[in-house]
């Protein structure tokens, strides 16, 4: 067994590990009434793997578990950011055009992709099918990219980082999905990588995703409890900035 | 080569955001005690004065040009800097409102939502107040203001008002 074959099983097993785990904490701790499609991603990918494990490579059903299994991983990982934002959004009046300028900006996003898939011309390898499925992954992973940039930057803005399970998940999402895209692109488009370091860093990528939702699923929040809540001057300053930006406006 | 570019920018903003978000995680404020210790006590009187139009135009009237223009943009730092201030302790409320929320007592719920609901409003409004003295601070001198849409919109009702006046008359 040479170091690239044991790193690559290593990078494989170590998720799955972890993934159990996750999946069985959310168990016990009820969350996955609130996050279910996180839940099913991650009972999703964790069976396709251990299938995948058990299966003899290659041959047309282990092909088939693999590419049935990464598309219902993407579908699911893209529900999970619509999810993340249903949970963390505070559902206040005023923030309903930021979700809407968020729904128009995934909107654009999602065509945008969809003409990266049908305008790039990447099909100049040997197999032009699995020339397709990566350039469709790169579409995806852009998509998903585009809309975690929203989320995680309404996020950070608004200041809903309390919600630390959902800064788990996006921020993981958000690495993998940002490292996935490049090496895809790198891939595809460019034709600079080779498969196998496609698979090396598309697994060490994942690795730390998984790495960051188990530090935020496995760790115990200490929960201080505040019994009553300080008078504050907000109001004050809002008012205060309100006129500053209305002193812009020709009345 | 475009299309390229596009997806290496999309990536690496999704990349610094994400961990931007991972080294922002963490709580600040665990209770109470820690607000009173962290929070920052600024005067909203001072911040009102220092972007004040009469002051402004007393400045402009008393100063060379170009003194105007730097002691302008020292007040305009100052006001940004405060409000980075607020910013930090509207980020630091609404996480004890959330920490309030945990008693499960509904007065101090509703209370903690209403704690929260400002505070989001302060951040949003912060944003366009930044941009705001951003523009103010590259061009001190500048007096222009941006038409409002209430205007126009008062006028457009003035109209419909002038229209069916005239209607009726005739």
């Amino acid at each position: 067994m040479n170091f690239s074959h044991l790193l690559t099983k290593t990078l494989w097993v170590i998720p799955l590990v972890l993934q159990a785990a996750i999946a069985a904490v959310m168990l016990r701790r009820k969350l996955v009434r609130i996050f279910p499609v996180f839940f099913g991603y991650t009972a999703v990918v964790f069976s396709r793997d251990i299938a995948l494990l058990l299966l003899p490579y290659p041959r047309n059903l282990y092909s088939l578990v693999y590419w049935c299994g990464e598309a219902l991983a993407v579908l699911l990982s893209l529900g999970v950011i619509f999810e993340t934002l249903r949970h963390v959004f505070p559902p206040y009046p005023f923030l309903r055009v930021l979700l809407k300028s968020a729904w128009i900006l995934g909107a654009i996003a999602g065509v945008t992709a969809l003409l990266m898939l049908v305008l790039t011309n990447g099909s100049q390898g040997a197999d032009r099918v699995l020339e397709f499925i990566i350039l469709a992954e790169r579409s995806a992973r852009f998509l998903q990219a585009c809309l975690l940039i929203v989320v995680i930057a309404l996020m950070s803005r608004l200041g809903l980082t309390w919600h630390y399970y959902s800064v788990g998940i996006v921020a993981g999402f958000g690495i993998y999905s940002a490292v996935a895209l490049v090496v895809l692109e790198f891939r595809a488009h460019l034709h600079f990588l080779s498969d196998a370091t496609l698979v090396l860093f598309n697994s060490a990528a994942y690795n730390v995703a998984v790495g960051i939702w188990a530090f935020y699923f496995l760790r115990s929040w200490r929960k201080a409890r505040v019994e009553r809540l300080p008078e504050t001057n907000l109001a004050e300053w809002n008012e205060a900035v309100t006129d500053y930006v209305d002193q812009w406006y020709r009345r | 080569m475009v299309s390229t570019l596009i997806i290496l920018g999309v990536a690496l903003s999704a990349l610094v955001l994400a961990w931007s978000l991972l080294r922002s995680g963490h709580p600040e404020i665990c209770g109470g005690q820690d607000w009173e210790e962290k929070k920052h006590e600024i005067d909203v009187r001072i911040f009102r004065a220092l972007l004040d139009r009469d002051e402004e135009r007393y400045l402009r009237s008393t100063l060379l040009r170009n003194q105007f223009e730097a002691f302008q943009r020292r007040r305009i730092r100052l006001a940004l800097r405060m409000l980075r201030l607020v910013d930090e302790n509207a980020a630091m409320l609404m996480r004890l409102g959330q920490l309030a929320k945990m008693k499960g007592d509904p007065a101090l719920t509703q209370k903690a939502d209403e704690l929260a609901a400002i505070a989001i409003r302060v951040r949003l409004n912060l944003l366009w107040a930044r941009l705001c003295l951003c523009l103010k601070w590259i061009f001190p001198s500048w007096a222009v203001s941006l038409p409002t849409l209430e205007v126009r919109y008062q006028h457009l009702l003035d109209s419909l008002a002038w229209f069916q006046q005239r209607d009726w008359q005739t």
